[in-house]
């Protein structure tokens, strides 16, 4: 248990640091509830060049090996954002898959290891306001005067696929002064709970974030526990949730 | 059934060729340099359909081959043929779910053979072998513990019948005792005397009844201990009769293995009689050798049966089982067994639906100028064109008979019509696949022998003409090129009249080895034209036998040291080329070479320097995928070091040109090798002539990483370097990846659209500055 709480501390480690976050991203909050003491639910945040990268990234499984998955995650996001190139979100989603798949010797056999994350990744350009998006099986919802527009994820992970790997699409929005955008985790809407046991659904986790997109980020953060909280009620947590809000100034 | 694959293992210089895939579209080329064992490989594919093997086909340390090939197949095409019921479930399951399968044949001592299933099959018929094994294992177990309780038990038996007998002996010693005082009694002793005579028979008497009474508890113990002996000494029973079987298999093995010396002793000797008769002596030896073999094998497989039934039964009396139970048990368990088939039965089962393997070689089969009845009759392969006369009889449907017509008038008349049909077909063929109109008549007769060959003097031999509108030549008289494809057509005639319905592989040591460019690049369009039908594997030096956009269809053959005749045969695939060393890929390079000639590429401007043949291939490619339309000419030179010359050429030739190189620290150096003497350093001046795309190591790194791995290398592994580093990592050769990679582009396999966003960002940005730099 002892070695399990200082392998979550060194996970909080790598995570990206708060204050410099803020100084990145001016308003935004992360609600990040882990299962077990440690999570396969990680996020990133890092500065290239004139870009800022934010990722929302979900491992298969959750706990140690989540765990050990989410931090080689980060380790390899660091690395790509450290060598020359285009900065896009595709490219950077591509190159985190070939890491992936060298590093579980992934090679498309059948009796071989199939882990993966699935992630949503932005890369902004504060000067420009423009927003690149790409998803693997994680979508991005966009909020903008309290209308929610879902921008979709290509169906695969990242690591290997069932047939063939193929180029994460590369989507880009303008976005103007307000805009919230919600990177997240199924954990969430996957949440059993509530009066009949069900799980809480993506239409009411929109609906939910579209009401509340008018409050502050840290209100909404909080209303997002509260809602967690009783929805959950005396249920076990499924799995782990993470959901990270941004508003663009 | 298409062969897909195939592995060599100690056949004459090979030691192991590992596995090597043959092209898909079903023609392969061997190249390689004299005796480097391209013919072998062939040989030895021959020697995996007919289990042929000759003695000079072994290696000098004598191990036998071994030859498996691999072949794709349909479910339905081995389930159609064999009795399904006698598959093992696991193999039944194992075949339904791969699409592969592999044979393999094995040699023996006696140089005879078997085919067993290949690794995927073999493995679950090993692990059955094994259960048996550690059965077997276990009951000889038991059997040495029964042997340790039955020695123990004769021991117990023995003391207790000791015991008992000294029990016996005391008990009569006390009785006389008895019988001694009692007498006493009756000599009218005194009244003290009687007292004591009383008192010594009581005592006496108590003795005695102890004494019985230990006697008959001994006489229990006893029949005790012998019906434990005697259930051991049962079981016994069975391990005695297991131990029989197995000293007489083991003789038979020896005697297997004595006449088996013998044999291979015989075989080596082959070739070295000097009279016929020594010949055909040692002829008749080696079939009695080959008779008792056969025996021996059949007698063996019996005691082995036998062998497994008693050890079986062993095992179910170890269980509890009495004898007969066990028998019988163990006999319906070997009969189950038995039942399936075992992996050379499948083996052999399934070999009957693979494809036919023919050698088309010059020696027997190109048409002679004529051959004796008698050596087609006697079946004499070792007669100069023997092949091809009996092709050529198989497709005039001509038996030995029909030259013994009575009546010569109707023979010559029925010669005559099979001659125009045969000719019909044949300028058919030769139109269609050659695309050559030339008239020319095959003609055949019977002719008998004269004085002048005495030894033959009235023996019948059909003779071959080849006559066109001028002369009536013998096939050796007319070209080779003609001869060549009038064999070939025979062969492909006579292989498509073959009744069975498997598919073909022709095997063809040098095709057309004497004619002419035209003439060879014209076998390799008869082998496009009939690949869907046959699949062709081909040796050859010949650089117009190898198509240079399919360089995929070749496999490099070459010795492990270089020019050692004796070190062993190496295999290079298509992918691995760049392994193989200059003189084995001659054909190769000047097949690119005389390419290059005949496209005329050195025009007066716009020619673009590129460092090698890789380059060319890729810049080809891309041009073709992004539709630039400005006409541009790319120069291979052979590495980067030769741009500078190269450039000095062009510009001795008052030519026009442009150098490209990219970022490798090769092309860097050269690049500011030439800014420094041709330009002075001025980048004004160099930028008009010099494209230096520094951000690209090479080429191949214009792809995005997906692109690369799913169009270029084919690879689906995770790759987190450069695309060249990763090509010199893996020892890839540029130049057939680059080559396939244009062929899939013409042939609309890869275009401009399937490629991602950021390869064609950089395919797009690369030809505007090439389109701004050109004229």
């Amino acid at each position: 248990m002892a070695s399990l709480k200082y392998a979550s501390f060194i996970q909080r480690a790598v995570l990206p640091d708060q204050k410099v976050m803020e100084n990145m991203l001016n308003e935004f909050f992360i609600f990040h509830q882990p299962r077990d003491i440690v999570s396969g639910d990680f996020y990133y945040c890092s500065r290239k060049e004139d870009y800022i990268v934010v990722a929302a990234g979900d491992c298969t499984g959750h706990g140690v090996p989540g765990a050990l998955m989410s931090i080689m995650g980060i380790s390899f996001l660091n690395e790509i954002l450290s060598i020359r190139g285009p900065i896009r979100s595709s490219r950077i989603l591509n190159l985190l898959r070939e890491r992936v798949m060298k590093a579980l010797h992934q090679r498309g056999y059948e009796l071989e290891n199939k882990d993966a994350m699935d992630m949503s990744l932005c890369v902004f350009h504060p000067k420009s306001g423009e927003l690149q998006f790409s998803g693997a099986n994680n979508p991005l919802y966009h909020i903008r005067n309290k209308v929610l527009t879902e921008i979709k994820a290509d169906k695969m992970p990242v690591g290997i696929d069932a047939i063939e790997e193929n180029s994460f699409t590369n989507h880009t929005l303008q976005l103007k002064p307000g805009d919230i955008v919600y990177l997240f985790s199924d954990g969430f809407p996957d949440q059993f709970g509530g009066p009949d046991n069900k799980k809480f659904k993506y239409g009411p986790f929109r609906e939910l974030l579209i009401n509340l997109s008018d409050k502050s980020m840290e209100a909404q953060k909080k209303e997002l526990e509260r809602v967690m909280s009783e929805w959950k009620g005396d249920q076990s947590q499924v799995d782990d949730i993470l959901i990270f809000g941004i508003r663009f100034i | 059934m298409q062969l897909v694959s195939f592995r060599v293992q100690n056949f004459r210089s090979i030691v192991d060729t590992g596995w090597h895939q043959l092209a898909h579209d079903n023609i392969t080329s061997l190249i390689g340099q004299n005796e480097s064992g391209k013919t072998s490989i062939l040989e030895a594919l021959k020697a995996f359909h007919d289990g042929v093997l000759i003695e000079d086909m072994l290696r000098s340390d004598l191990s036998l081959p071994v030859i498996s090939c691999k072949f794709n197949f349909d479910v339905s095409d081995i389930e159609n043929h064999i009795d399904k019921r006698r598959l093992n479930p696991e193999i039944r399951k194992l075949i339904s779910s791969v699409e592969l399968v592999s044979l393999t044949r094995r040699w023996e001592d006696d140089m005879d053979s078997h085919m067993e299933m290949g690794d995927e099959l073999q493995e679950v018929y090993n692990e059955t072998l094994d259960q048996f094994k550690k059965r077997e294992l276990k009951v000889m177990e038991n059997l040495e513990h029964l042997n340790r309780d039955i020695a123990t038990a004769s021991k117990k038996l023995n003391k207790v019948q000791d015991e008992a007998d000294w029990t016996a002996e005391k008990l009569e010693t006390v009785r006389l005792r008895i019988n001694e005082i009692k007498r006493n009694f009756r000599k009218f002793p005194s009244k003290e005397r009687k007292v004591e005579l009383r008192k010594e028979i009581e005592l006496e008497e108590e003795m005695f009844s102890k004494l019985k009474e230990t006697l008959q508890l001994k006489i229990d113990k006893k029949e005790e201990k012998q019906d434990i002996l005697e259930a051991l000494d049962e079981k016994n029973q069975v391990s005695t009769k297991l131990k029989e079987i197995q000293e007489e298999s083991l003789e038979k093995k020896e005697a297997l293995g004595q006449v088996q010396d013998q044999l291979k002793q015989l075989v080596q000797m082959t070739g070295m009689y000097s009279t016929e008769r020594e010949q055909r002596a040692a002829e008749i030896k080696e079939e009695i050798f080959r008779t008792d073999i056969e025996k021996f094998k059949d007698e063996l497989e019996v005691l082995n049966d036998k062998q497994l039934i008693q050890l079986l039964a062993l095992e179910y009396v170890f269980e509890g089982k009495s004898i007969d139970e066990a028998l019988k048990a163990a006999r319906k368990e070997v009969d189950a067994v038995k039942e399936y088939y075992s992996s050379t039965e499948l083996a052999e089962e399934i070999f009957k639906i693979l494809p036919d393997f023919e050698m088309f070689e010059d020696f027997s089969s190109l048409l002679p100028n004529r051959i004796d009845l008698e050596d087609i009759i006697r079946a004499n392969r070792r007669a100069e064109g023997y092949k091809a006369a009996i092709n050529f009889l198989t497709i005039t449907g001509l038996e030995y008979s029909f030259f013994q017509q009575p009546s010569s008038r109707i023979l010559k008349q029925k010669i005559e019509n099979l001659n125009g049909e045969l000719t019909l077909n044949f300028q058919d063929f030769w139109r269609q696949n050659v695309g050559k109109n030339n008239k020319i008549n095959i003609n055949f007769e019977l002719s008998h022998y004269d004085h002048t060959n005495p030894e033959k003097s009235g023996k019948p031999f059909i003779e071959f003409w080849i006559k066109d509108e001028q002369e009536r030549l013998y096939p050796k008289q007319r070209s080779r090129g003609v001869r060549w494809f009038l064999s070939f057509f025979l062969e492909l005639k006579a292989t498509a009249m073959d009744k069975s319905k498997n598919h073909k592989v022709l095997l063809i040591d040098e095709p057309a080895v004497s004619l002419h460019a035209r003439a060879q690049e014209d076998v390799l369009k008869v082998f496009d034209d009939i690949k869907e039908r046959i699949q062709i594997i081909y040796t050859t030096h010949s650089p117009h036998l190898i198509d240079v956009n399919k360089l995929y269809r070749i496999l490099a053959v070459q010795r492990a040291i270089e020019d050692d005749m004796k070190s062993e045969t190496l295999v290079y695939s298509a992918r691995s080329l760049k392994s193989a060393t200059a003189d084995t890929l001659s054909p190769i390079y000047s097949t690119m070479g005389a390419r290059l000639n005949q496209q005329e590429i050195i025009k007066s401007f716009n020619n673009v320097i590129v460092k090698d043949l890789a380059t060319y291939y890729f810049m080809k490619a891309l041009v073709a995928l992004t539709g630039f339309d400005k006409e541009c000419y790319f120069l291979p030179a052979s590495g980067a070091e030769s741009i500078p010359m190269m450039v000095n050429i062009l510009m001795g030739w008052g030519i026009d040109y442009v150098i490209l190189n990219f970022g490798n620290s090769e092309e860097r150096l050269v690049h500011e090798k030439l800014m420094k003497e041709q330009y002075d350093n001025k980048i004004d001046l160099a930028s008009k002539q010099m494209l230096f795309l520094e951000d690209y190591q090479d080429t191949e790194d214009l792809f995005s990483t997906i692109d690369f791995k799913k169009y270029v290398v084919k690879v689906r592994e995770g790759i987190t370097v450069r695309n060249s580093e990763y090509l010199i990592d893996n020892n890839y050769s540029r130049a057939i990846l680059a080559s396939n990679f244009l062929q899939d582009i013409d042939s609309g396999k890869v275009s401009f659209n399937t490629l991602d966003d950021e390869t064609r960002a950089n395919l797009n940005s690369v030809i505007q500055q090439l389109s701004a730099i050109l004229k």
